[in-house]
C-alpha cells in the first residue's frame, strides 16, 4: 500500500511548541507545513491545502476564533484548535465556528495522534458519503441500517430520541460535540439552546449503555464543553 | 443640681420657725433651773441654744436665735423684769457679747458645713469619675463610649452629651448617634466639624457659634485630638461654675483616652494582621518556590542526562519518563496557583447549569482515569437525585482535587467511595477514603491555603483544598471534613438547588423509527 501520508499544517507561534509538534508528528510520518502566525497560516493553508489543521487559538496576530471562521468559508479540511485551560468558552466558540475538535494545554504525544487520526478518519468518512452500516466501538454496536443497537451482543432498545442523539455521536466518533451542535442535529435549530433537554437524554442514554454511568467508557463528557463518544483509535 | 449634699438643709419657714423655738426653749430652762440671780449660768444656756441652731439650720436661723435670745435675756432676766428697759447699762456689754459669740460660732458652724458638703460633693464626683473610667475600661467600640458617657454625664451633671468622631481620613467629623441622644441637626455638625479643625472649644459661653445652646469641646488624648464632645445643659450658668467645668473636663479627658485606647487596640489589630499577612506570604514564596524548583530541577538534570551519548535504552526510557512525571506536577501544582489566584481575584466566572452530578462525577473520574489505575473507585449516587445547579468545570476540579489528595495521602491499594444524598436545601457529595484520617483539631484548618496537616508526607503546596472550599463557597455551598468509622477520611461537600430546575421534558424530534 504506497499511500502518501496526509499533509498536516501547523499554525503556532512558540517556537519551542512547533519544535516539539514537528517532532513527534513527523516521527509518525506526517508532513508537515508550518505557519507562526494567523495571516501566514490562512496563506499557508490556501497554498497548500492541508489534509488537517492544527491551529493554535493565541496567535499574535489573528484571534484564533477569526482564523477558523475565514478558513471555513473555503477549507474542508478539519481543524484541531490549542488553547489553554480555563477557556472554555474559546474553545466552543472554535468548535460552533467550525473547528473539529480541540487540544487542552499542556497534552502529550498519544492525546495529539489520536485527535488527529479520528478527525482524519471523520473527515475521509465524510468524503466516502456512505459509510459502512455497522459501526463497532468496544462492546458497543450499532446497525445503521436496522436501527438496532447491541451491548456485548445484548440488543438495548432505545428511544427514537436516544437512538438519534447515538447516531449523531456516532457518525462523529471520537470527536467532540458541543451541547448547540448536538442539539441541533437531534432537536432542530429552534432548540440549540434547551441544554437540559440533552443532559437528561445522555444521563438515559448512558444508563442504558454503560455498565457503571459514573464511569463511562463511550459516552464521555467534556465539561462545560459538551459530548466525546470515545472510540477506538 | 443632681448631687446635693446627704443632710438636706430644712425649708426656710421651718429654720427660722425652729431659731424661735429655740430662744424660747433656752429663756424656759434658764427660768426654771437658774432664775435671775444666776445670769452667767443664763448666758451660757442661750449661747448653747444659738450654737444647736446653727448647728442644725444655719447662718440666718442662728443670727435669729442670737436676736430673740438677747431680747428675751433682756426681757425675762435683766431688772427691770418684763420690760426691754435696761438700767445696768453693763448689761449691753453682756447683749454685745452674746451677739458677738453667736455670730462667730455660727459662722464658724457653717464654714464646717460647707466643707463637709463640699468634701462630700467631691467624694461622689470621684466615685462618678471612677465609675466612669471602670465602664470605659471594658469597652471596645466607639459607640460604647459614647453611649457610656452620654449615660455618665447626664447622671452627673445633667448634661446631654454626643460625641463626633473623626472618619478614616481623619479630616472631617460625624455624628454618632446614640441611644440617649438622637443625632443633631446639621448646625452642631458645622461647629462639631470647626471644632475639630480649630482645636479650640465652640458654642453656648464662647466667641465661635455662640448662639448655639450646646457647648462644642475638642477632646484630645496622649496622641492628640480624638474626637468632639458636644454638651448641653438644661442650665447654661452650670458649665460657667469652675468646678463644674473641671469636673466636665475631667469626664472628658476619660473619654478621651477611651477612645484612643480603642483606636490603638484597632491600629495594633491591623498591624498584627499585616503581620501575618507578611508572613504568610514569605512562607508561601518559599513554599512555592520550593515547590517549583524541585520538579524544574529533575527536568533539567533529567533531560541533561539524555543528552550525553553513553547512556542505554533502559536508562534513557527510565529519564524519559521522570521528566514526563515533573512535568505534570508541575501543571498540577501551577493549575492550582492560577485557581486559587483567581478565587481570589474574584476573576472566577461562575456559570452555573442544572446539571445531573452523575456526569459531573464520571468527568472526573475520566479525567483521573490513568491516576486512579489500581485503585477501586466505588460510586453511589440515587436515581432519584435531582439536577443541581452547578459550574461543571469547577465541580470537576473540585472531585480532582479530592481524589488526588485521597491518591496522595491514603494506601497505595485503599478503596476510595463517592457517594451523593439528596439533603432537605440541596444535595450531598461524599468523597471517602481509607487513609490515615485527619489529626483531630485540624478538620477545619486543612482548607486553608498553605496549611499541611501535621507529619504529611510528600505532596504539594497546601492549595488543593483551599481550592476546593473557595469552589464550594462560588457555589453557595460548604465543604467539611470528618474522620470515618473505621479509619479514614470523608469531605462532605454540600450543595444547595434554589428554585425549579427547567422542564426535563424535551420536544419529540421528527419521528423517524
Amino acid at each position: 500500500m504506497t499511500e502518501v501520508m496526509p499533509l498536516l499544517l501547523v499554525v503556532e507561534d512558540d517556537p519551542q511548541m512547533r519544535k516539539f509538534l514537528r517532532a513527534s508528528l513527523s516521527s509518525h510520518g506526517y508532513r508537515l507545513v508550518e505557519a507562526v502566525n494567523g495571516a501566514e497560516g490562512l496563506t499557508q493553508a490556501a497554498s497548500y491545502n492541508p489534509d488537517l489543521i492544527l491551529l493554535d487559538l493565541g496567535l499574535p496576530d489573528i484571534d484564533g476564533l477569526v482564523v477558523t471562521q475565514r478558513l471555513r468559508q473555503w477549507a474542508s479540511a478539519p481543524i484541531i484548535v490549542i488553547s489553554a485551560r480555563g477557556q472554555e468558552d474559546d474553545k466552543i466558540h472554535a468548535l460552533d465556528s467550525g473547528a473539529d475538535d480541540y487540544l487542552t494545554k499542556p497534552f502529550g504525544t498519544g492525546e495529539l495522534l489520536a485527535r488527529i487520526r479520528v478527525a482524519l478518519r471523520h473527515a475521509a468518512r465524510t468524503r466516502q458519503e456512505r459509510s459502512e452500516p455497522i459501526i463497532t466501538v468496544g462492546e458497543l454496536s450499532v446497525d445503521l441500517d436496522k436501527r438496532s443497537v447491541h451491548v456485548a451482543g445484548q440488543e438495548v432498545h432505545l428511544t427514537p430520541i436516544e437512538y438519534k442523539l447515538l447516531s449523531v455521536l456516532l457518525k462523529n466518533a471520537g470527536k467532540v460535540l458541543t451541547h448547540r451542535q448536538l442539539l441541533k442535529e437531534v432537536w432542530g435549530p429552534g432548540y440549540a439552546n434547551n441544554t437540559q433537554y440533552l443532559r437528561v437524554y445522555m444521563v438515559q442514554l448512558r444508563h442504558k449503555l454503560e455498565r457503571d454511568a459514573t464511569r463511562p467508557r463511550y459516552l464521555m463528557t467534556e465539561p462545560g464543553v459538551g459530548y466525546r463518544l470515545k472510540s477506538d483509535t | 443640681m443632681n448631687s446635693p449634699p446627704k443632710l438636706r438643709r430644712p425649708e426656710a419657714p421651718v429654720s427660722f420657725l425652729a431659731a424661735g423655738s429655740g430662744a424660747l426653749l433656752a429663756t424656759a430652762i434658764s427660768w426654771t433651773v437658774f432664775g435671775p440671780q444666776q445670769l452667767a449660768d443664763v448666758v451660757m444656756i442661750y449661747l448653747l441654744g444659738i450654737v444647736l441652731v446653727s448647728l442644725r439650720f444655719g447662718y440666718g436661723p442662728s443670727l435669729l436665735a442670737a436676736v430673740l435670745s438677747v431680747l428675751c435675756f433682756d426681757f425675762f432676766f435683766i431688772p427691770p423684769f418684763y420690760t426691754f428697759a435696761i438700767h445696768d447699762l453693763s448689761h449691753i456689754v453682756t447683749f454685745g457679747v452674746m451677739c458677738l459669740v453667736a455670730l462667730v460660732i455660727s459662722g464658724l458652724t457653717e464654714r464646717v458645713r460647707a466643707q463637709a458638703a463640699a468634701a462630700d460633693q467631691r467624694e461622689q464626683r470621684t466615685a462618678a469619675l471612677y465609675a466612669l473610667s471602670r465602664e470605659l475600661a471594658a469597652v471596645k467600640r466607639v459607640q460604647d463610649i459614647a453611649e457610656i458617657a452620654a449615660r455618665h454625664l447626664f447622671d452627673a451633671l445633667a448634661l446631654r452629651v454626643s460625641l463626633y468622631v473623626p472618619g478614616s481620613d481623619r479630616s472631617r467629623v460625624n455624628a454618632l448617634s446614640t441611644e440617649a441622644e438622637s443625632v443633631e441637626d446639621k448646625s452642631g455638625l458645622t461647629a462639631a466639624q470647626w471644632v475639630w479643625e480649630h482645636e479650640r472649644p465652640a458654642g453656648a459661653g464662647s466667641e465661635v457659634f455662640p448662639t448655639s445652646r450646646n457647648r462644642y469641646l475638642l477632646l484630645s488624648a496622649s496622641r492628640g485630638r480624638v474626637a468632639v464632645l458636644s454638651v448641653l445643659a438644661e442650665d447654661p450658668i452650670l458649665l460657667n461654675d469652675s468646678e463644674n467645668s473641671d469636673y466636665l473636663a475631667a469626664f472628658a479627658n476619660q473619654i478621651a483616652s477611651a477612645i484612643e485606647r480603642t483606636e490603638l487596640a484597632s491600629e495594633a489589630q491591623t498591624s498584627q494582621l499585616r503581620m501575618e499577612t507578611e508572613q504568610m506570604r514569605s512562607s508561601l514564596l518559599s513554599s512555592v518556590s520550593h515547590d517549583l524548583r524541585t520538579p524544574l530541577a529533575v527536568v533539567t538534570g533529567a533531560a541533561s542526562s539524555l543528552l550525553e551519548d553513553a547512556i542505554d535504552v533502559t536508562t534513557r526510557r527510565e529519564l524519559t519518563e521522570t521528566i514526563l512525571q515533573e512535568a505534570q506536577r508541575l501543571n498540577r501544582l501551577v493549575r492550582n496557583l492560577l485557581d486559587m489566584t483567581r478565587l481570589e481575584a474574584g476573576a472566577l466566572h461562575i456559570k452555573k447549569e442544572w446539571l445531573p452530578l452523575e456526569e459531573v462525577v464520571g468527568a472526573a473520574l475520566n479525567r483521573m482515569d490513568e491516576a486512579l489505575a489500581g485503585r477501586t473507585v466505588l460510586t453511589e449516587l440515587p436515581a432519584d437525585l435531582p439536577l443541581v445547579p452547578l459550574d461543571a468545570v469547577l465541580i470537576q476540579q473540585l472531585l480532582v482535587n479530592l481524589l488526588e489528595n485521597a491518591l496522595k495521602y491514603t494506601p497505595a491499594a485503599s478503596p476510595i467511595e463517592i457517594r451523593a444524598r439528596v439533603e432537605p436545601e440541596g444535595v450531598e457529595l461524599v468523597v471517602a477514603d481509607r487513609g490515615p484520617g485527619i489529626p483531630a483539631a485540624e478538620e477545619a484548618r486543612v482548607f486553608d491555603k498553605f496549611y499541611r496537616v501535621s507529619g504529611a508526607e510528600g505532596g504539594g503546596v497546601g492549595l488543593g483544598l483551599a481550592i476546593c472550599k473557595g469552589i464550594a463557597m462560588a457555589h453557595g455551598g460548604q465543604i467539611f471534613v470528618s474522620n470515618r468509622a473505621g479509619g479514614g477520611a470523608e469531605f462532605h461537600i454540600h450543595l444547595p438547588v434554589d428554585g425549579e430546575p427547567p422542564p426535563p421534558e424535551a420536544p419529540d424530534p421528527v419521528e423517524e423509527r
